[in-house]
């Protein structure tokens, strides 16, 4: 008795009796549909996730903040420590291997072309933050060392401030005035945008609403001496992000005499917990995807008990003629599997339907893989193997003589 | 001896009460013979034939087959003794309805592990001896019941048993059809075969060489 003859039988006997092959295999078409369907929409939002953090500088991207405190008195004292160039300049000597230092003074000017105004972040920064954030110039040139030693006044618009002052008219190489200081536009950085599903609002618009001057320019020419908002730079590789983040934080510490004033933000923190949270959302998705698998087992147990006892006489005429106990085993359970396999296998496709119609629906984006294809293929087989060897079994054990007998 | 049975016993436990369905029966039976069984409902017939078929196990006795004690032997090596030395023939013809008649015919070789090709050539041969040829691809419900006696029979011809059992061949047949599974029966015989058959039908007991009476599960003549 070979396996290729079960197979045959069980699908001269699948086709026999559609009806009841359909609903057997309905258990096991949604569990297998709802585990893609799932697992496929999870990954997608963990991609999009890490694409969004990819947009803001990536996983080597290492930032230096004043810490939040709910104590006034601390709070002042925080005030009154603020980060330096000084400062960056003992980091830069003290961590070598740091690259695309990039300093930041953030103020919140009026900008002015003749008529048009706009109100939104001017940064004075150093040519090497495109580096450090990921964000880089789309037209014309970004702000360059010279720029930032001779203290030039030109500026780099965010499309979206582009836009408010100048409409379709083209800015490069017009003035825009701050605080009655007349900047040069030099360039215009890249349109930075992204979706998150079905929202209207582009979650990476504030970037395009920024403005850049050189960090010089806008000490000496406009604000005076004034302490870095922010620190950024990039670590070499991943596995230097946890390393440098500890030291750091004790360098700074050993700065501002052994008070913690500052904190030292990973990027890549935000990446452990996007992959901690996918792998929450997946486990209790994957929960609910098998609950309808063992539904589906349980009608696949009831249904096959019934078949066992409508084809006795076939057991019993398959014994008579010299079928062992394991030919009727594997005859029955090869039948299980195959209604398994093949719901898994249509429940997969109707997943992957589902996927392109959620995902447009949602406007979420999705990401099926051949490892979840797999995952759902396996878990119904084996929920096919689970409830098909019960019924096998008995089917096995029955008696060849107390059959015939019957007649 | 082909089968050789001593003092063989069966009794049945139907709830509380016992039913002794063969009482102490002696048999011989020679090879290349042909042997019906008689008697009365509840004789003992039908189980005397399941024994004889290892389809059941005695409750007390012996029975050699082919030399060999095959009373208390396990399942397994019971299915592979019908698989390998016994032909059934039912009343009731008990072929698989799904399958056609070539299939049918086949299904004991499949079970003893024979290639497709030669199961394929064994089965067409048989059938060809029992005139069924021309009938491979039908199903079961596309015979008349002559024809589907006659499919029952090339199954169990197909493995070469040592014996052929046959319950009631004719029972459910019109006499055309009975007289010619007659025929084949007594062409089988005179090919050289064993065949035992239970029935009521004083006619075929006339053709056959040796009968046995049974009443009360004992051997009365």
């Amino acid at each position: 008795m070979n396996i290729y003859h079960s197979i045959k039988l069980g699908l001269i006997d699948m086709l026999n009796n559609k009806g009841r092959t359909m609903i057997t295999m309905l258990g096991i078409i949604l569990g297998a549909m709802s585990i893609i369907a799932v697992l496929a929409l999870v990954q997608g939002g963990r991609k999009r996730s890490l694409q969004f953090l990819e947009e803001r500088g990536g996983v080597l991207k290492l930032s230096i903040h004043p810490k939040w405190s709910f104590d006034l008195e601390t709070r002042s004292e925080i005030a009154q420590k603020q980060l330096t160039l000084k400062d960056m300049k003992l980091i830069k000597q003290y961590f070598p291997d740091l690259k695309y230092f990039s300093p930041g003074i953030t103020k919140r000017p009026t900008l002015k072309y003749k008529e048009n105004t706009f109100s939104g972040r001017v940064n004075g920064i150093y040519p090497e933050y495109q580096n450090a954030e990921n964000f880089f110039v789309g037209q014309g040139r970004f702000i360059s060392k010279f720029d930032n030693q001779e203290a030039s006044k030109v500026i780099v618009l965010g499309t979206k401030a582009k836009e408010v002052l100048f409409g379709n008219e083209s800015a490069l190489g017009k003035n825009v005035s701050i605080e009655n200081t007349n900047f040069t536009v030099i360039g215009i950085m890249e349109h930075k945008e992204m979706f998150w599903g079905g929202w209207k609002h582009n979650a990476l618009e504030w970037m395009n609403r920024q403005a850049f001057i050189p960090l010089n320019t806008m000490v000496k020419k406009l604000y005076g001496d004034e302490p870095l908002n922010s620190l950024e730079f990039q670590v070499a590789s991943t596995d230097l992000v946890k390393p440098t983040q500890e030291k750091l934080s004790v360098f700074l510490k050993t700065l501002r005499d052994g008070k913690e004033i500052f904190e030292v933000r990973a990027n890549s923190e935000r990446l452990e917990e996007i992959e901690k949270q996918t792998g929450k959302t997946q486990i209790i998705f994957l929960l609910i995807g098998g609950i309808s698998l063992i539904v589906g087992g349980i009608v696949i147990t009831n249904v096959m008990l019934a078949s066992v006892k409508e084809r006795m006489r076939e057991i019993g005429v398959r014994m008579a003629v010299g079928a062992k106990r394991k030919d009727i085993l594997i005859q029955f359970l090869v039948q299980t599997l195959l209604v398994s396999f093949i719901g898994g296998a249509i429940g997969i496709l109707f997943g992957l339907s589902l996927l392109t119609i959620l995902g447009k629906f949602l406007q979420s984006p999705t990401a099926a893989n051949f490892q979840m294809i797999l995952i759902a293929i396996i878990l119904a087989f084996g929920v096919g193997l689970f409830a098909g060897i019960f019924p096998a079994i008995n089917a096995s054990r029955s008696d060849p003589i107390k059959i015939l007998r019957y007649e | 001896m082909l089968i050789k049975i001593e003092n063989l016993q069966k009794i049945y436990q139907m709830g509380k009460v016992k039913v002794t369905a063969l009482n102490g029966m002696n048999l011989e039976i020679k090879k290349n013979s042909y042997t019906a069984i008689m008697g009365p409902s509840g004789s003992g017939k039908s189980t005397l034939l399941h024994i004889l078929g290892c389809l059941d196990t005695p409750t007390q006795g012996k029975y050699f087959l082919d030399e060999e004690e095959v009373g208390g032997l396990r399942r397994n090596k019971l299915a592979e003794i019908r698989n390998k030395k016994i032909g059934f023939v039912f009343q009731t013809f008990n072929l698989l309805p799904n399958m056609n008649v070539l299939e049918n015919v086949e299904l004991p070789l499949l079970y003893a592990g024979m290639s497709k090709k030669l199961r394929r050539k064994r089965a067409k041969k048989v059938l060809d001896d029992v005139g069924l040829i021309k009938r491979l691809k039908h199903k079961p419900s596309e015979l008349s019941g002559g024809e589907r006696q006659r499919t029952a029979i090339a199954r169990a011809l197909v493995n070469n048993p040592a014996i052929i059992l046959a319950d009631e061949p004719t029972g459910n047949l019109d006499s055309v059809s009975g007289n010619s599974i007659m025929r084949i029966f007594e062409y089988l015989y005179k090919q050289g075969n064993t065949i035992i058959v239970v029935t009521h039908d004083q006619h075929i007991a006339q053709m056959t060489d040796k009968v046995i009476k049974l009443s009360d599960g004992k051997i009365v003549n």
